[in-house]
């Protein structure tokens, strides 16, 4: 027997207890950083209200942009985050949707299935500065389209198109087969299953991939920085009502812009230290538009949850 | 506790003959859910079957006495009584839900691992006597003394060489030379030595179904275990595998206690040396395995080793 | 519902006869037709939208291939690689990557070092430890970690990590790539927990009562069955972390400052290969000048390192796959 193989009865039991006391040991370990993960979360959140403080008054969203810390606002940089969401949830959301349906219900497992299947993995992996590059070499100047408002969402559509498709594809695999099976026995096409049948069933986990995917867009950063979002807009871009014909104007995709993030991202960046409030505003601002988006996904996957359980 | 040595013989060696004989202990005053059913006396030597043992009167091992067990409100043991002796093999039969799993389970705690449970009787384990339903008994200590196969071989995620030495190493052993001795007593005794020896370092999950059930026992086997318990474990195994398994059991019960679930009553028939009917959580009938097969005591026993229901 | 074939019985028996042009139907023939039609339209709308991913992914390669070509027509491969210096705005420009790799990679293992631990460890504790009620609460706040913007989160870095960080370590500057890369492993630790603990609650109880039956405790469990077990999808969520950490841009460009610098120590300021594409782009390069194409193939070679990591991720995940 080796030195500290145990050997007699209270040796075990020493042994033993030791082992158990590193068990214990590691629960504490694994609850004290878990915790502390969500307690560096919380600092985070305080620390940026408590710098935000002096500048958490209305002007913020209805004043523009300034040279002068005190009266600088958001509102085109809001303005600017609705708009672009648009432009990204109507490239996202039924490009997203579409791919996933097709994916699930009509793909065969074929070369093409397999090569479209590496292929969004390999887009969700693209680091976001490099969809930025794309947009500015081909949206930007290859196919002339600007830097505006319309490159920008389509820019960001491209980059959390994974996002919805991964989501769709889940929501529609926890259809039931049976559900499609009994479609089919009535005579059903497959386009008729799945419009009727499979993506009603699958809405709120479709929903919750949009919601997060949108939630995601609304903090990148970085392809838009690249695309030449400007960082003191002055202005708004035009409205898509007008009350003359045609009533509705598409004006405001070619129009410069800037967004929330970019905003901040400018104000930290500034060598005067009085931006610094504004910027923990924005990031105020920012942070409870994404948490809310994400807390409201969680939430409504959990009703689904819930809802599948019982 | 004593502080017996550890170095108790190996169970792969023959033991020499114990000195007299010891009747089962009949505790007074003990409630039998039946009366013909009681834990009953030593079997003589001419009632063994021809396992090559050296012809001795059994000494009893373990000891059920009014053992109980529920999950929650629902009682699933309603009061066992019964002797396991010593290095011999004990069937527990009967329908799906009589207990018969449960009754193995509380011998080495696996209960514990699952809330809401409570035991309630007394399980004894000799020759220390000790109550394995007791509160504050060490489950470690327990498992480390009581070994169990199940129904679905579970080799860990690991090499064949560290399955078996899994047991070892628990154990406290560290020295690599006694481990690797071990490790091939324990592949001898559960006649895969010759199958795996030169591929000790391969993933245990590339053998066949019988030969990973095998490599359970082997790991069962290398921690010395004074009793081991198997949870059906052929119903997953071919019937070639289900034969070689059982010529295994066989082998083992010269030397080690042997307590078998079984759903197959012929297996029972075929290896036990002693049979335990249960119903609906009761002990219907115990006896000789021959006795309980064609000279049924009870008629409830009579019709299930018939197979008017199962 | 009205059978489709027809064909009565005793037609079968009785002599042949010729058999009719087509099968008498009483659906509405025309409807069925335009059902077919509208279900090939369908068919073909949402293949062009799969289809379409792969054009997005031609677009992306394209782009950064036909810039980074021309910005190779100018600049020899070999000073790319190997110079020390990466000054391309200069009137005597320098084009050595190696300063933006090195900043990148030191942020990442910095990252990694925080990420890779933490996230292991809460992952096995949510998942052989933690109450189910417990669970169910953490779990989806940790994720709310990774809603974080990643802006917000380089203000974070700057203006409250670096400052405690300059009460241990005073000589830090306010610049550094500490602040930043231990930022990033925090945002990135829900990625580990949250898909390493999916991973191992997948491993079958069945493993585990293997496993406690021989005398094990609840760590050695989690440690030597349940996390081996586990290794193919735990793997997976390493690889994604580290994918993130290489890409990320903003927590850098805040908080690393954007000057490049040839170190592995992340006490220093440095530049990562994002941060310098972000400074570039906030400036007004003129379309086709070597200051622009430089910025593209500074992105292909992170495109490649992100590449190259995928696939070994791929590797190793087909290496561990379930064995259960």
């Amino acid at each position: 027997m080796a030195h500290g193989t145990p050997t007699t009865e209270a040796q075990l039991e020493r042994m033993i207890r030791r082992r158990r006391l590193v068990d214990r040991c590691f629960f504490a370990l694994g609850a004290l950083l878990v915790f502390a993960c969500l307690g560096v979360l919380a600092v985070l959140v305080a620390d940026l209200v408590r710098d935000a403080m002096p500048r958490l008054r209305p002007e913020l969203i209805t004043n523009f942009p300034s040279r002068r810390p005190v009266e600088a606002g958001l509102k085109s940089a809001l303005v600017g985050t609705c708009l672009v969401m648009v432009v990204t949830a109507a490239v996202a959301v039924p490009l997203g949707i579409a791919a996933g349906l097709y994916l699930e219900e009509y793909a065969r497992k074929n070369w093409f299935t397999t090569a479209v299947e590496i292929n969004i993995a390999n887009l969700a992996g693209v680091p976001s500065i490099v969809w930025g590059l794309m947009a500015l070499g081909l949206l930007v100047y290859q196919f002339h389209l600007g830097r505006n408002i319309l490159t920008a969402g389509l820019t960001l559509g491209f980059l959390v198109l994974p996002v919805v498709i991964v989501a769709t594809r889940e929501a529609v695999r926890a259809v039931p087969q049976g559900l499609r099976e009994g479609s089919y026995a009535c005579g059903a096409t497959r386009w008729q299953t799945v419009r009727r049948l499979v993506v009603p069933s699958s809405m709120s986990g479709i929903l919750t991939g949009c919601i997060l995917a949108l939630s995601r867009a609304v903090g990148e950063t970085a392809p838009l920085v690249t695309i030449g979002a400007l960082t003191y807009i002055a202005f708004l871009p035009p409205a898509p009502v007008k009350s003359t014909p045609p009533f509705v104007s598409l004006e405001w995709l070619s129009s410069e812009f800037t967004v929330l993030p970019i905003q901040l991202f400018n104000w930290v960046s500034r060598p005067d230290p009085r931006f610094l409030a504004n910027a923990a505003a924005a990031g105020v601002v920012l942070l409870a538009i994404t948490l809310t988006m994400n807390a409201s996904a969680i939430l409504l996957r959990y009703r689904l949850r819930k809802k599948y359980a019982s | 506790m004593a502080t017996a040595s550890l170095q108790r013989p190996s169970p792969l060696a023959v033991q020499a003959s114990h000195a007299g004989a010891h009747a089962g202990p009949t505790l007074p005053g003990v409630p039998s859910s039946s009366p013909d059913s009681r834990a009953s006396l030593p079997v003589t030597d001419a009632d063994l079957p021809e396992f090559g043992a050296p012809p001795r009167p059994p000494e009893v091992k373990a000891e059920a006495v009014g053992l109980r067990f529920s999950y929650g409100t629902h009682e699933v043991l309603k009061g066992i009584s019964m002797p396991f002796h010593k290095d011999r093999i004990t069937a527990l039969i009967g329908p799906s839900g009589c207990g018969k799993s449960t009754l193995l389970r509380c011998f080495n705690r696996m209960h514990d691992l699952y809330p809401g449970t409570k035991y309630g009787g007394q399980l004894l384990l000799y020759p220390d006597k000790l109550d394995i339903c007791r509160k504050g008994v060490d489950a470690i200590r327990l498992r480390l003394r009581i070994n169990m196969v199940f129904q679905k071989p579970n080799p860990f995620p690991k090499s064949v060489f560290e399955n078996v030495a899994f047991g070892p190493r628990l154990s406290g052993e560290r020295s690599r030379t006694a481990i690797e001795g071990q490790v091939e007593e324990a592949l001898k005794g559960a006649a895969l030595w010759d199958e795996v020896k030169d591929r000790l370092s391969h993933p245990a999950y590339k053998l066949s179904g019988g030969q990973q059930q095998r490599l359970c026992i082997a790991r069962a086997l290398a921690s010395n275990p004074e009793i081991i318990l198997f949870d059906e474990p052929t119903s997953a195994l071919d019937p070639v595998a289900t034969l070689k398994i059982e010529e295994l059991i066989i082998g083992l019960a010269e030397r080690t206690t042997i307590v078998i679930v079984t759903h197959n009553m012929h297996q029972a028939a075929r290896i036990s040396h002693t049979t335990a009917f249960m119903y609906l959580g009761e002990l219907v009938e115990f006896g000789k395995t021959a006795q309980v097969f064609q000279n049924p005591k009870v008629e409830l026993t009579q019709k299930y080793v018939t197979g008017h229901f199962g | 519902m009205d059978p489709i074939d027809h064909t009565p019985a005793s037609a079968l028996m009785s002599p042949p006869r010729p058999a009719p042009a087509r099968t008498p139907l009483k659906r509405n023939r025309s409807g069925d037709g335009r059902r077919k039609l509208v279900d090939r339209v369908a068919q073909w709308v949402l293949f062009s939208a799969a289809a379409f991913c792969i054009v997005i992914t031609v677009g992306v390669v394209g782009t950064l291939l036909v810039e980074s070509i021309g910005f190779f027509r100018h600049v020899s491969l070999v000073e790319f690689l190997t110079g020390t210096e990466w000054t391309p705005l200069f009137d005597n420009p320098k084009f050595g990557i190696m300063p933006l790799i090195a900043g990148t990679v030191t942020v990442t293992a910095v990252a990694l070092c925080v990420s890779i631990p933490v996230g292991t460890i809460s992952a096995m504790w949510l998942s052989e430890y933690a109450p189910p009620k417990a669970r169910e609460a953490l779990k989806p706040m940790l994720e709310m970690l990774s809603a974080v913007p990643t802006v917000v989160f380089g203000y974070f870095a700057l203006l409250t990590v670096t400052p405690f960080l300059q009460k241990f370590m005073p000589d830090l500057p306010g610049f550094n790539m500490l602040g930043p890369g231990i930022v990033i492993g925090l945002m990135t630790v829900p990625y580990v927990a949250s898909l390493g603990e999916d991973a191992m609650r997948a491993v079958p109880m069945a493993l585990r009562e293997g496993a406690y039956a021989m005398g094990a405790t609840r760590l050695q469990v989690a440690w030597r069955v349940v996390f081996p077990a586990a290794l193919s999808g735990i793997s997976a969520a390493y690889v994604l972390t580290f994918s993130r950490a290489l890409g990320e841009t903003m927590v850098v460009a805040v908080a690393a400052g954007m000057q490049p610098n040839l170190t592995f120590d992340p006490r220093e300021p440095a530049a990562t290969i994002t941060a310098y594409i972000v400074q570039v782009s906030l400036g007004d390069l003129p379309h086709a000048s070597i200051g622009y194409q430089s910025i593209f193939a500074a992105g292909m070679v992170l495109l490649l390192m992100t590449l190259v990591f995928n696939i070994a991720g791929h590797f190793l995940r087909k290496r561990f796959r379930e064995v259960y």
